[in-house]
């Protein structure tokens, strides 16, 4: 195989990326985000210490009350439990907010960097009445009041891809005076590709040492417009960004922010920061996602108290009438609704196949389908094979063939195989290992499966096999006339 | 024999087990039955500092909540080894350690009545891999609490620094293998109900019912004879099965506490945690061998990751030694193996216990030196075969089938005209074993039998058999029903099988060790052939023969010269009831005394009769992908004689799919915080039907003198050599060594270019 990803010998960065988590702060911000409770907060906020991430946003202390008690809650959380993390909370640029952060750090007694953002660009300047002059006196104020509390102070400069070059050089500067040990690059990208986060951010670096401020890192946070969130990152990285923000799922104001599952597994791709086990990015993305996801969080809640629906459909050919929850799945009113037990639950994330049952002919999963989406549909399972004495020539083959030890997968595969052979009467054994690789066997290691199905495909249907029963030699003499009747 | 035994036939329980007629475990449903879920240790290791589950019981549909202090009484399979709590009481060992267990009116109800439960950890330092078992003795998970071994065993047998010394060749490698799971399609499952006249009934997917009667009477201090033990048909097992399980004893207890049928069903997220499968191991081996192959000395140095708990630790520790003495080996040996406690889910026994690892290290070991000396690897196992009816470490051998295991492997895969001459890119391996069918002793000492039957036989002309032996999907109950038809003459539908009810059922000891149908099977045949014997006497009268020459056939009793005045079977069981009154007997069989070595651990590894294998694969391997395909699997298994031939091969391809699975796909791995890799069948990868190769299974007949109609195991030995034949295969397509498992495409490419940069 050949790799182009590996042709280029250069590394894509000499630094080393710091991960700035927004997920409770930006990410909250998102018209799709729900406000979770803090106990579901500090879930996520161990999710992010798990992931690796380096910087975590505790929100924007100064949006209210209850924000500002969930920042302190999280910081606390983050100090008592020795979390791996560095806490940071955003402010506007006025010291009222920064005096905010400044408190969250002293309750919790640990350091907590201030964002302090501010809009730059010349059409926010002229939508909000702003004067550059205005604007430095800002910077100056905010930097001040960390200084004074006691904090690392960030600038985050709003909208940058927008603003020009002289306007941003002198910003700098004045960050630069009023103490900033960071500017934050650019939260809307608007326009801007990577071509521009590239020049934006090798300028930003440039002159950071034009003014003798090279130790002050430079972070990104850029929207996803346009879709671009991920590249603009990366491409930052590449243009000598310090850090990265991103948050749970792509969550973020406005259009969202870089997915954080995505640029963790990203970065670790190119080498740039430690691979992190898919299970631990799974288990970050649905802590989190859970949580503030709206759609979901309302099921969530709702999952107690949802109206019941009607749901009539045909099963193995019989009409059925039920009233069910919206959220119950197929395998769960066959099994326990129609005391249909012969469709299996083997693993019931739709991985094994054990619950395939047919929907108008086609092979689904039970374990993934909503009872309710069958409404109207006829659904065929195991039981629909008939017995005794007329076996259907499915199971009989099976039977003979060693097709099933345990039995437990064997429902699923049968279904899988009528659905085969209802379109495919005479399939080849490749057609037949296909059409039940989505069944899961443990015992048999499928070779008779496949026998058995090719052996049912070439039966004869009609007669079907008649099962050697026992007993079937002499019945019981006929009983003599009743004696009352002969009278 | 009247025409069944050794035909292929159908196994006749399938059809009923699978239209939801028979019921597993989760297809029961009692009324006003409750759900339970257990809340599980999100730390490998942490002492629980507070909990309170106020906030779980005020949810509406919370029935009950249990935590470690309601039961409080340890347990484990080994009598020696109990070191399990039904829940934590004071440290959770592995992430997956039980908690505490709600019982709701539904199972989402009590799933998120676990959430609310709040318990303070305390988190303690975690050992996640065998270096740090070793290296910090102070964490203390041993039973001492001065260091985190599990069991220590060494053994020597004859001068093996001597012998080395004398060698032509020395051999020394080290081998990893990792962690397998089971994966039973069905995951684990318990329900129970406690009558209002104090009898606890609890079924199960266990493989050992009478094992987990006499844990509950244990944990729940109720009299066994309080309790009824039912194991419905089980969705696979493969060892997972084999030890009572804490949720076991939780519903339990919970239809105790609450007084209604309580059912548990794990998730396929928790049957990874709950786990007990195989152990991964270092290995080192060195093995000596004099110029015409012939081995002189093994010396194997074992470090066993055991995980959180004992479970049948003890055996596994003298299993990764004691069954490598057959069927090709060595004059002198030694082995030294250490189980280490680690803060990681519990490992077990899985098929081929303890000794599936060990195999892997000897067999490509052996074919390091066949290629070293030039010899055919097939060759130098002859010239090794263990001659006699004793192995160095005291085994008893009663029937040996292994060279016509070997003979036929090499003539089926055509190894002599095609071995090494098939072109870059594809090879043949050899690799053999044997293994025990059944352990010779009981777990816990005693001098009852160890498997029984009751046969109750009907005047309609059905027998019924009273089996206590555990039907997991290997086919025990066919098996029997098949020995009892054949003796009899009766079809195969007249006999019908009652299994594993402890109320019902004489007691058998489970589904382990491959004891089923050695053990059950000769259980049977004494109870059939009273039966039998009047049956024939009852028909000997009735036409005035001597008993002698009476004899059965398909569906009759008949008498030589007389054959035209035959009897049907129904009608001589009806002759024999009249004349001897209602029929029945009972069988069991019980294991001869004083086998194995008189050393200490001597009888561990000790069976009545072992069986042979020999495997030869043929494989594929891509050099631009590291993809490795097993074409095809050769695999002759002498079980001593095939009862149900159509089992035994299921058994065997069954067998060599999980060992190449294992070869190349699975791993059970466990990351830095205790946490499972990917505990789902999307990450721990299992075949599909697109994944497998052919399999060629042939069956050998030793005939085993003491086996039932000659009888052997069948069910795990088949699995132990196909894992290395596959290693050596790939040897002889690319030329390169794998000593760690699996042979996943990364490590073949690592491996090729290492070989390159030679």
């Amino acid at each position: 195989m050949y790799d182009w990803n590996r042709v280029e010998a250069r590394s894509w960065t000499g630094r080393s990326i710091a991960l700035v988590d927004e997920t409770l702060r930006d990410g909250l911000q998102s018209p799709s985000a729900i406000d979770p409770p803090i106990e579901v907060k500090l879930r996520i906020l161990h999710a992010m210490a798990d992931l690796g991430v380096d910087i975590a946003s505790v929100g924007l202390p100064a949006a209210g009350a209850r924000t500002q008690r969930d920042a302190n809650a999280l910081a606390t959380e983050i100090a008592r439990q020795r979390l791996p993390l560095r806490a940071s909370a955003a402010a506007r640029t006025v010291a009222s907010d920064v005096e905010a952060v400044v408190e969250i750090s002293q309750r919790a007694g640990i350091p907590v960097d201030c964002y302090a953002f501010l809009g730059s660009s010349p059409i926010r300047l002229y939508v909000e009445s702003w004067s550059s002059g205005w604007l430095v006196e800002r910077v100056r104020a905010a930097g001040e009041a960390a200084r004074k509390g006691n904090l690392a102070f960030c600038l985050v400069l709003e909208d940058t891809t927008r603003t020009r070059p002289e306007a941003l050089h002198e910003l700098f500067s004045v960050a630069v005076d009023a103490g900033a040990v960071r500017i934050c690059l650019c939260d809307t990208v608007g326009h801007a590709d990577v071509r521009g986060t590239r020049a934006l951010v090798e300028f930003a670096r440039s002159t950071l040492v034009e003014i003798g401020a090279p130790h002050v890192q430079l972070d990104w946070h850029g929207h996803n417009d346009r879709g671009l969130a991920l590249g603009n990152a990366l491409a930052a990285v590449r243009a000598g960004v310090d850090g990265v923000h991103g948050c749970a799922g792509g969550f973020g104001e406005r259009t969202g922010n870089v997915p954080m599952e995505h640029l963790v597994a990203q970065l670790a791709e190119l080498r740039i920061r430690a691979a992190v086990p898919k299970p631990v990015i799974a288990a970050y993305a649905r802590t989190a996602l859970t949580a503030i996801d709206s759609s979901h969080a309302a099921h969530t809640q709702r999952q107690n108290t949802e109206p019941l629906v009607p749901l009539s459909f045909r099963v193995n050919g019989d009409a059925v009438d039920l009233a069910v929850r919206p959220s119950r799945t197929l395998l769960e009113v066959l099994r326990y609704d129609l005391d249909l037990v012969g469709t299996k639950q083997g693993c019931d994330q739709g991985e094994c196949g054990a619950c395939t049952v047919l929907v108008d002919g086609e092979p689904v999963l039970s374990c993934l389908t909503l009872a309710a989406s069958t409404a109207g549909h006829d659904v065929t399972t195991v039981e629909s094979l008939s017995g005794a004495p007329k076996l259907d020539p499915l199971l009989d083959a099976f039977d003979h063939h060693g097709a099933g030890q345990c039995g437990f997968c064997t429902s699923g595969m049968l279904v899988a195989a009528k659905g085969l052979l209802a379109h495919t009467p005479r399939p080849s054994r490749r057609e037949i290992q296909h059409a039940i690789s989505g069944n899961l066997c443990r015992c048999t290691g499928y070779g008779p499966i496949v026998d058995a199905i090719e052996a049912a495909s070439l039966a004869p249907m009609d007669p079907a096999p008649v099962l050697p029963l026992p007993g079937a030699g002499p019945m019981p003499a006929a009983l003599p006339p009743h004696a009352s009747r002969s009278k | 024999m009247t025409g069944l035994v050794g035909k292929p036939g159908r196994r006749g329980d399938l059809v009923r087990r699978v239209r939801g007629e028979v019921c597993f475990t989760d297809d029961l449903r009692l009324p006003r039955m409750l759900f339970a879920k257990i809340l599980r240790s999100p730390h490998p290791h942490a002492r629980i500092v507070g909990l309170d589950a106020t906030k779980a019981l005020a949810l509406p549909g919370v029935v009950a909540v249990l935590t470690g202090k309601d039961l409080p009484v340890r347990f484990g399979i080994i009598p020696w080894t109990p070191d399990e709590h039904s829940l934590v009481v004071e440290k959770a060992r592995f992430v997956g350690d039980g908690v505490a267990a709600i019982a709701a009116l539904d199972e989402r109800t009590a799933a998120r009545a676990c959430e609310l439960v709040e318990v303070t950890w305390e988190v303690l330092p975690p050992v996640l891999d065998l270096d740090t078992a070793r290296d910090q003795p102070a964490i203390g998970l041993g039973a001492s609490g001065k260091d985190n071994v599990s069991k220590v065993v060494d053994l020597a047998f004859g001068d093996v620094d001597a012998a080395l010394r004398g060698s032509a060749l020395v051999v020394e490698g080290d081998y990893h293998f990792e962690g397998t799971a089971h994966a039973p399609i069905e995951t684990h499952c318990a329900l129970a109900r406690y009558d209002s006249d104090g009898l606890l009934t609890v079924w199960s997917t266990t493989q050992v019912p009478h094992y987990l009667h006499r844990e509950l009477s244990r944990v729940l201090q109720l009299s066994p004879a309080r309790i009824r033990v039912i194991q419905p048909p089980v969705g696979g097992a493969f060892g997972g099965k084999s030890e009572p399980f804490g949720h076991e004893m939780v519903v339990a207890k919970l239809a105790m506490v609450t007084g209604r049928p309580v059912k548990i069903l794990l998730t396929r997220e928790e049957e990874f945690y709950v786990h007990r499968g195989r152990h991964p191991m270092r290995m080192h081996f060195a093995v000596g061998a004099q110029r015409d192959g012939k081995l002189t000395a093994v010396d194997a140095k074992t470090d066993i990751d055991g995980g959180a708990y004992s479970s049948f630790g003890l055996v596994t520790t003298y299993y990764s030694g004691q069954l490598l003495t057959l069927p090709s080996f060595a004059p002198n040996y030694r082995f030294s193996s250490t189980r280490y406690f680690t803060t990681k889910p519990p490992c077990g026994p899985k098929r081929g216990h303890g000794s599936v690892q060990p195999r892997f290290a000897f067999e490509i070991t052996l074919d390091k030196i066949a290629v070293e000396l030039g010899l055919d690897p097939i060759e130098i196992r002859r010239t090794n075969a263990v001659p006699g009816n004793s192995t160095l470490n005291g085994m008893r051998i009663t029937s040996n089938g292994y060279l016509e295991c070997l003979a036929r492997v090499e003539a089926a895969s055509q190894w002599k005209e095609r071995r090494s001459k098939l072109g870059f890119g594809r090879g043949l391996g050899v690799a053999s074993s044997a293994y025990i069918s059944g352990t010779n002793y009981p777990i816990y000492p005693n001098e009852m039998p160890q498997s029984a039957v009751q046969l109750k036989v009907d005047r309609s002309g059905v027998v019924t058999v009273f089996n206590g032996a555990s039907e997991i999907g290997q086919g025990t109950d066919t098996l029997l029903a098949t020995i009892v038809a054949d003796e009899l003459g009766l079809d195969l539908g007249c006999v019908r099988v009652v299994s594993a009810d402890s109320d019902l059922c004489p007691v058998d000891l489970g589904a382990y060790s491959s004891r089923g149908t050695f053990m059950n099977g000769n259980a049977c045949l004494m109870a059939v052939r009273e039966v039998k014997h009047k049956l024939v006497t009852a028909v000997a009268e009735k036409l005035a023969v001597p008993p002698a020459d009476v004899f059965v056939t398909r569906g009759f009793l008949a008498a030589r010269g007389l054959e035209n005045q035959a009897i049907p079977v129904d009608e001589a069981i009806r002759l024999a009831e009249a004349r001897f009154g209602t029929l029945g007997a009972t069988g069991w069989y019980k294991s001869p005394p004083g086998l194995g070595g008189s050393y200490r651990g001597g009888t561990i590894g000790a069976s009545p009769a072992y069986s042979f294998t020999a495997h030869v694969a043929e494989v594929k391997v891509d050099v631009e992908t590291g993809f490795v395909e097993v074409v095809k699997v050769w695999c002759a298994h002498d079980c001593g004689k095939a009862i149900c031939p159509s089992l035994v091969e299921g058994q065997i391809e069954g067998s060599v799919y999980m060992g190449v699975a294992e070869a190349l796909l699975e791993e059970h791995l466990v990351d830095h915080r205790g946490l499972h890799a990917g505990p789902n069948f999307l990450d721990y990868r299992i075949p599909t039907s697109l994944d497998v190769g052919d399999v060629e299974a042939l069956i050998v007949e030793s005939i085993d003198p003491e086996g039932p109609l000659g009888a052997k195991e069948a069910g795990e030995g088949p699995l132990h050599s196909s894992i290395p034949a596959v290693a050596n295969a790939i040897f002889d397509a690319v030329g390169i060594r794998l000593d760690r498992l699996p042979f996943s495409p990364a490590r073949v490419l690592a491996a090729l270019e290492a070989k390159r940069s030679v």
